[in-house]
This record gives structure tokens, sequence and C-alpha cells, in this order.
């Protein structure tokens, strides 16, 4: 057997890892050959140093940090699966809520402060009192300011009137639609004499329609809203 | 030849799977019982930093990796069927995860360059006070040869590493070793070979006397 095969087998000889007929091989063969008994020697020595090497001592703030691990896990492990479940999609909504948490808070804030600002110049504009209009903090009606100085000749008539928000008469129509062409025209003519106030949305004047009732008897004018519940006397 | 070396009976067998003290540690632990976690830490801890620390040479390291390994034990532990022991299940998930720590030791902390220098480690109390029982001579030689050992097996290739340390450091059989690495009982013996074969070069290549001053023949001109 030569020194090299023996040599392979020197690590798992000091080990004593193997089998008895390969031990006596190997021990046959040391017993004339001093080479490879040094070789061993060696080995063993070597064996000896690294098994010698002292234990490190762990660091006392890990051997904490396992307690605190060891402590969570058995909180988590005697939970349960639906109060473990919960917890970890808590905690996943909560980390992805959190970078937008605090955009969202100053969204908020700053526009809460911004409304806050700007409402002391926000004006809402009465009904003039002499409409004698319900007053309405979002809506009043158009009214009629001045009527025509002159009669319409004519049986009663009810007239369908858009006003824009400068008080001007865009379009009128008869609803019933069985009027003549000669009397639309003078309904026309006496509408040119006419002024409005234009209804108002917040305060802002807006385009809307006015039912108008011309009457032949006394010579007045009926303006009715666009609605069959309101109406007012003028 | 001296009887110390011949004088060798056949090493102990290798244990076969979990013993019945590991069942009942690992019912314990899937039970949530508190005291089977203080078992299991104050059995595994201080071995488990060890062997990570021999693996990596890295004190922060292997803390780290030693968390992450009795994570992966607490959390994994119902997944444990007792087919190998509870010492070999816990090695080789140290080991994977000292794999893991210095390919990404690798990828990443190579390149980063510290500020200061890494101040020394604190003594302990045991190497503070007075000590009557070694010489100082005794106790320098042997921290020296204690360095000379630790750099030695610090510089050798860490496949050949973790076998010499799972034999000699963690003291572990041929067939635990091959169970932790996952390897043939052929490949356990070989690497083991040729890592002491390492380690001895190594330390033979630091014992060697350096020259101070070298005479090189020089041709007349």
């Amino acid at each position: 057997m030569s020194c090299r095969n023996i040599q392979n087998s020197l690590s798992a000889f000091v080990d004593r890892a193997l089998s008895r007929s390969e031990w006596e091989r190997v021990a046959q063969h040391l017993a004339v050959c001093r080479e490879c008994t040094a070789r061993t020697r060696e080995l063993e020595d070597l064996r000896s140093l690294t098994r010698a090497l002292p234990q490190k001592a762990m660091p006392s703030q890990l051997a904490s940090q396992l307690q605190v691990l060891a402590s969570h896990e058995r909180a988590r492990r005697s939970m349960g699966l639906w109060a473990m479940w919960t917890q970890s999609m808590r905690l996943m909504v909560n980390n992805l809520m959190r970078p937008i948490a605090i955009p969202f808070a100053g969204g908020v804030s700053a526009a809460l402060v911004l409304f806050s600002m700007l409402t002391p110049t926000l004006t809402i504009r009465a009904a003039d009192a002499r409409t004698d209009l319900p007053f309405h903090w979002l809506y009043t009606e158009g009214t009629m300011i001045d009527t025509p100085p002159f009669s319409f000749g004519g049986d009663e008539v009810e007239i369908l009137l858009t006003i824009d928000e400068n008080g001007q008469i865009t379009d009128y129509s008869c609803p019933d639609g069985k009027l003549s062409r000669q009397v639309m025209d003078k309904i026309g003519n006496s509408l040119l004499f006419s002024s409005f106030e234009p209804p108002t949305v917040f305060g802002r004047p807006f385009t809307g329609k006015v039912r108008v009732t011309f009457k032949t008897a006394g010579d007045h004018i009926v303006v009715r809203p666009d609605k069959e519940s309101e109406s007012a006397g003028g | 030849m001296t009887g110390s070396i011949l004088d060798l009976n056949t090493e102990r067998p290798a244990e076969p799977g979990s013993t019945g003290e590991d069942l009942d540690l690992v019912r314990a632990l899937q039970q949530g019982s508190e005291g089977a976690y203080e078992t299991l830490l104050s059995r595994f801890q201080q071995p488990v930093y060890n062997l990570a620390l021999r693996l990596l040479n890295d004190t922060s390291d292997a803390a780290d990796v030693v968390q992450e390994v009795f994570l992966k034990v607490f959390r994994n532990v119902g997944h444990f069927r007792g087919q190998s022991s509870l010492k070999t299940w816990i090695y080789r998930i140290t080991v994977n995860e000292a794999h893991n720590q210095r390919r990404w030791f690798f990828r990443h902390r190579q390149r980063e360059v510290g500020l200061e220098e890494e101040p020394e480690e604190a003594p302990s109390m045991a190497q503070v006070l007075p000590d009557g029982s070694p010489s100082p001579f005794d106790y320098v030689f042997g921290r020296e040869q204690e360095n000379l050992i630790e750099q030695a097996l610090a510089k050798i290739n860490p496949t050949f590493r973790e076998v010499v340390v799972l034999r000699d450091i963690a003291d572990l059989s041929y067939d635990e070793i091959a169970e932790v690495l996952q390897l043939s009982l052929g490949t356990v013996k070989s690497r083991i070979l040729r890592g002491r074969e390492a380690l001895r070069q190594e330390l033979a290549d630091r014992l060697e006397p350096q020259p101070a001053m070298r005479w090189m023949p020089k041709t007349a001109e």
C-alpha cells in the first residue's frame, strides 16, 4: 500500500471514522512508515488545536433579542390562524397607508384653511323687496319690474318668457300654441316696454323662464314663475 | 509510534433520527409552551452562535444569522418530522443562512468602506481579573496560538472551512455532517481531508520565518 493512498485516509483515521478493516490497514502501514506517522501526528495536533479553540461568548444583547423573538413567536402561535391573519392584514394595510397619511392630512388641513379664508368673501345678494317674492338662500325667481304702459287688447293669454342674466327677454312663446301670428306680434310689442329682474342662484343672476298672464280687464299683468306652485301678483 | 495514535476505537455511530427528548421538545414548541422556547434557546443559542461566527468571522453577521435561524426554527417547527435529529436540523438551517449571508456580503457590503477602525472587543471579566493558573507567558503563547488558528481557519476556502468547523468545533460526526450539508459520506471525508490539509498549509506559511534580507546572485558586468 503506497503512502499516497494511506495519507488520503489519515484524516478519517484521526477522527476514528474508518471501518475496522480500513483502520487495521492504516495502522499496519503506520507501524512501518515514519513519514506517514509524522503526518498523522501533525493532523492530530492540528485537530487538537482546532478543538481547543475557545467558544466565543454570545453578546448579551443578542440573548435578549432572542428572548424577545421567542416571546413574540409564542404569542403569535397562541393567537390562532384567524387572529394571525387579521393581524398580518392590519399590518399590511397600515404599511400601505402610512406613506399617504401625511399628504392626505396635509391636503385636508390646507383645504379647510383655504375654505375658512374664502367663506367671508362669499356674498349672497338678497332678493329685491319690491318683487314680493319669498326669500331664498340658494335660488330666487325672475320678477317683472316694469309693466307695459298700455293695455293689451284681447282675451286672457299666458306667455312663457325666457329671461337672460341681464333681465332681457331672449325668447317668448305661447304654451298653448293657439295664438295667431298677429296676436303674438302684439304681445311682442307689449313686452318691449317691460323690464325684468333675472332669477339668481347663490346671488348670481342666471337665465330662467317666467310665465306671464296678460289680462284685458283692468289692464294689469300677472307674472308667474315657471312653477305651478309658486306665483305672485305685481 | 505511541499508543495514542493506534489505540483508537471506531467512531460512535450517528444518531439516526430524533431522540425522544427532541420530539418532546418539538411537541411542546408546537403547543406554544413557554418552557420549551426557553429550553430550545438555552440548548442551542450558544452552539449556533459559535458555528455562525466560525463560518462568517464577523460578530454582527453571526448575530444576524442566529436571529434568522431561530426565527425559522420557531416558524417551521410544525414541519419538523423527526427524521433527523433536532441538532442537525438546526445546524442545517444555520449553514444555509450563513451561505445566504456570505452571498449577500459579496454582493453588497464588500464595497463598503468604514470611516473608522473597528473598535476592539471589550475584554471579558475573566480576561481582566487576575488568574493564577497560567503564567503570563503561557497565556500569551496560548492566545497567539489561538489567533493563528483562527486566522488560518478564516483564510481557507469556505467550502472546506464549513466541514472542518462542523467536525472539530461543532463536534458533529461524519454522518451528521453529511446530513447537515446534504452530501455523501465520501464527499464529507474528502472535504475534511482537504480542509485540514489547507489549514495545515496555511499555518505552515504563517509560521515559516520570513528572511529579512535576501542575497540575490548577480552576474558581473
